[in-house]
């Protein structure tokens, strides 16, 4: 059985007194599309900069593709296609010769660089734009070409990290398609993103961290299911006191209560009645402006599990 | 080695393409040289007071009235010393002539007899010789005209210590030659530094399975090629047009010297470009800061008669012994001080690599 493509055992990544990454623990399995979730400052990031080298975990074990990553740094990096936030491609220089400079940083034989470049440029769909300064495409087109610049060296490992972050809707699909794409070549891809969307239509499974800390990690179905088959969306007035809150949360079949914008959500199991329950102790109360039925999405096991937004 | 060499080599290139494609870099990189070769073009038409030695040997009242036109005739900057202490200021390059009074000069001058006035004059540039060869004679004129007795003839005997005058606009091709360099090798490596971290490419750089060292060769590569492209420009120009052009093998220690220049400069650029981490401010302190090394180092005049604070600066300041060993190779074919300026060259060269590289270093650690 081939090794995992990420393993990290019990790594800590500290920052003079401030824990960035506690006691973390996670398996990333080959082929696999796996999320990577959390608010800003939740460690994702220096648990993305330990796996590919850029940062030294402060303990902890980190093997990336068999390899040891502190002992091993430039064959993993060989290994590694990265796609970064900015895509920190050098804008004066065409989507050619952005490519062949990664080439060449890479190691790519010279015999096939040329044939791989047409490729990808192909597979991006920027062929007839591949002799044009960098600076004069939009921003889609530059995640397009930094996603083909990553597939360069047919890496067995991608990263991408918010890999539609400020791209219009026909590039978001494109991007999807091409990451989706990946896992039917065995790619394995490693993907931090803040779209929730985006996690639940593209992971196999997500972790969600919170303050350096693994809070759950499953895939988005089991996810939803295991925090609530239901979410009920209230709007009360006045808004609800705490007094209320304790009560709805020892109602038979409620599983939590939060409130976010203005909203009460209470999130339910299966039972039937638990909804006319959570109606009569807030009418009791309050007057019910709005009410909303629908299944829970990411957002809400997010706020459910580390009590904010994803967004905070 | 080889994979090594690739990147490498690929840094470097990838480096000088985002150059070419930045005009404004390279404009910005050369105004202030072609600002001070203009300055100096204009400049060059002016005539200046050059500070001269009067030796006088004769105390009769003739003499002294010679020395008296000579000190008042606006021409010179005149410093009565002893013939010991004269020479000693004219080796030294405190004054730029030494002008004899000799003994005797009362009673030639009574018996209307011819009695040189010598003057010995260091020829370090054609301007200012040029400047002492008119003066004198015109001084000589004003005391004449101050005497109601006949003339006497007066002989002026120059002796020269270098083998060829230089002119004004061509001796100071060379500070302008060395402030290009320094100004190209700070801002060039230093914004191509800078422009990683700014841009936030440096993760390219960082994430690739490459050798640090091999990023940092890379870096310094390119700002010492984009330097020498520039310097190139000059030098052949220069040498095509007849105004820096050294004969037989002094070709190779100004070559040589231009090299260091770069590299030095790269380093420095290095070191900036990697501690600022942003453009503009790496564009701003880089052409003040060559801007204070050019006039720290003499600046378009010569340092050796600037005051003495000046010199003393002008001695701590690596610019000044590249200058000087251009100036000796290209115009006057001498190795005079070659060791000293190469060593100096050569120690900074390696101590502003050293430091750039380890700048950088620390900053993709970081």
């Amino acid at each position: 059985m081939s090794e995992p493509a990420i393993e990290l055992v019990e790594m800590t990544k500290r920052f003079r007194n401030f824990t960035a990454v506690d006691r973390l623990s996670l398996t990333v399995q080959r082929g696999e599309i796996f999320g990577l979730l959390g608010p800003n400052g939740s460690g994702k990031t220096t648990t993305v900069n330990v796996i590919s080298g850029l940062s030294r975990p402060t303990s902890g074990t980190v093997r990336v593709l068999g390899r040891d990553m502190l002992t091993e740094p430039r064959s993993v990096r060989r290994l590694l296609g990265t796609i970064p936030q900015e895509t920190a491609l050098y804008e004066e220089l065409s989507a050619e010769a952005n490519l062949r400079f990664h080439g060449d940083l890479f190691d790519v034989p010279r015999s096939r660089l040329p044939s791989r470049i047409d490729e990808l440029l192909r597979l991006v769909q920027l062929e007839d734009r591949r002799r044009d300064r960098v600076s004069t495409y939009s921003g889609g087109m530059k995640r397009r070409l930094a996603l083909a610049r990553a597939l360069l060296h047919d890496p067995e490992l991608l990263y991408l990290d918010e890999p539609t972050l400020g791209v219009d809707v026909q590039s978001r699909r494109a991007i999807w398609d091409h990451v989706l794409d990946l896992r039917t070549r065995g790619k394995t891809v490693l993907i931090t993103t803040n779209y929730l969307e985006e996690a639940s239509a593209l992971g196999d499974r997500l972790a969600i961290i919170d303050r350096g800390r693994l809070v759950a990690l499953d895939s988005p179905q089991q996810l939803k299911s295991k925090y609530g088959d239901t979410v009920l969306d209230l709007v009360l007035e006045p808004a609800p006191s705490p007094a209320l809150l304790v009560r709805l949360r020892s109602i038979d079949g409620v599983t939590a209560v939060n409130t976010a914008d203005g909203t009460l959500k209470v999130n339910l199991t299966g039972d039937p009645e638990a909804t006319g329950r959570v109606v009569t102790a807030v009418t009791g109360e309050a007057k019910l402006l709005r009410i909303n039925q629908h299944e829970p999405d990411l957002d809400e096991v997010f706020l459910q599990l580390t009590g904010r937004e994803l967004r905070d | 080695m080889r994979t090594y060499l690739r990147a490498l080599i690929a840094i470097a290139w990838k480096d000088m393409g985002v150059w070419v494609r930045r005009p404004s870099t390279i404009v910005a990189t050369v105004l202030p040289a072609v600002g001070f070769m203009i300055i100096i073009l204009i400049s060059a038409q002016a005539v200046g007071r050059n500070p001269v030695a009067l030796v006088v040997l004769d105390r009769g009242p003739q003499a002294t009235r010679l020395a008296h036109s000579l000190e008042t005739s606006n021409a010179f900057r005149v410093r009565t010393e002893t013939p010991e202490r004269a020479r000693q200021l004219l080796h030294d390059l405190d004054v730029a002539a030494v002008i004899t009074i000799p003994a005797g000069f009362d009673e030639t001058y009574s018996a209307h007899r011819s009695d040189p006035v010598t003057i010995e004059i260091n020829n370090l540039n054609l301007d200012f010789t040029n400047d002492l060869r008119r003066s004198l004679p015109a001084a000589i004129t004003d005391f004449y005209a101050g005497q109601n007795d006949s003339p006497v003839l007066v002989q002026v005997q120059e002796h020269d210590l270098r083998s060829q005058d230089v002119s004004l606009v061509q001796f100071d091709l060379i500070p302008n030659l060395a402030l290009l360099l320094t100004v190209a090798g700070v801002v060039n490596c230093g914004l191509a530094t800078a422009r990683e971290f700014e841009d936030l490419t440096i993760k390219e750089l960082t994430l690739a399975p490459i050798a640090r060292s091999a990023l940092v060769g890379g870096k310094l590569l390119a700002g010492w090629t984009t330097t020498m492209s520039l310097a190139a420009i000059v030098l052949v120009g220069g040498a095509a047009a007849g105004l820096l052009r050294p004969a037989g093998w002094y070709w190779l220690p100004a070559l040589v010297v231009v090299a260091l220049f770069g590299l030095a400069a790269a380093g420095l650029g290095a070191l900036l470009g990697a501690s600022i981490r942003r453009f503009q401010p790496v564009i701003a302190i880089g052409i003040n800061l060559s801007l204070y090394l050019f006039f720290l180092s003499g600046g378009i005049s010569v340092a050796a008669f600037l005051p003495d604070w000046v010199q003393t600066v002008a001695r701590f300041t690596p610019t000044y012994y590249g200058v000087h060993a251009l100036q000796q190779a290209i115009f006057y074919q001498s190795t005079d001080l070659l060791g000293q300026d190469l060593l100096v060259l050569g120690g900074t060269a390696a101590l502003t690599v050293a430091a750039g590289a380890l700048a950088l270093r620390r900053s993709i650690a970081a």
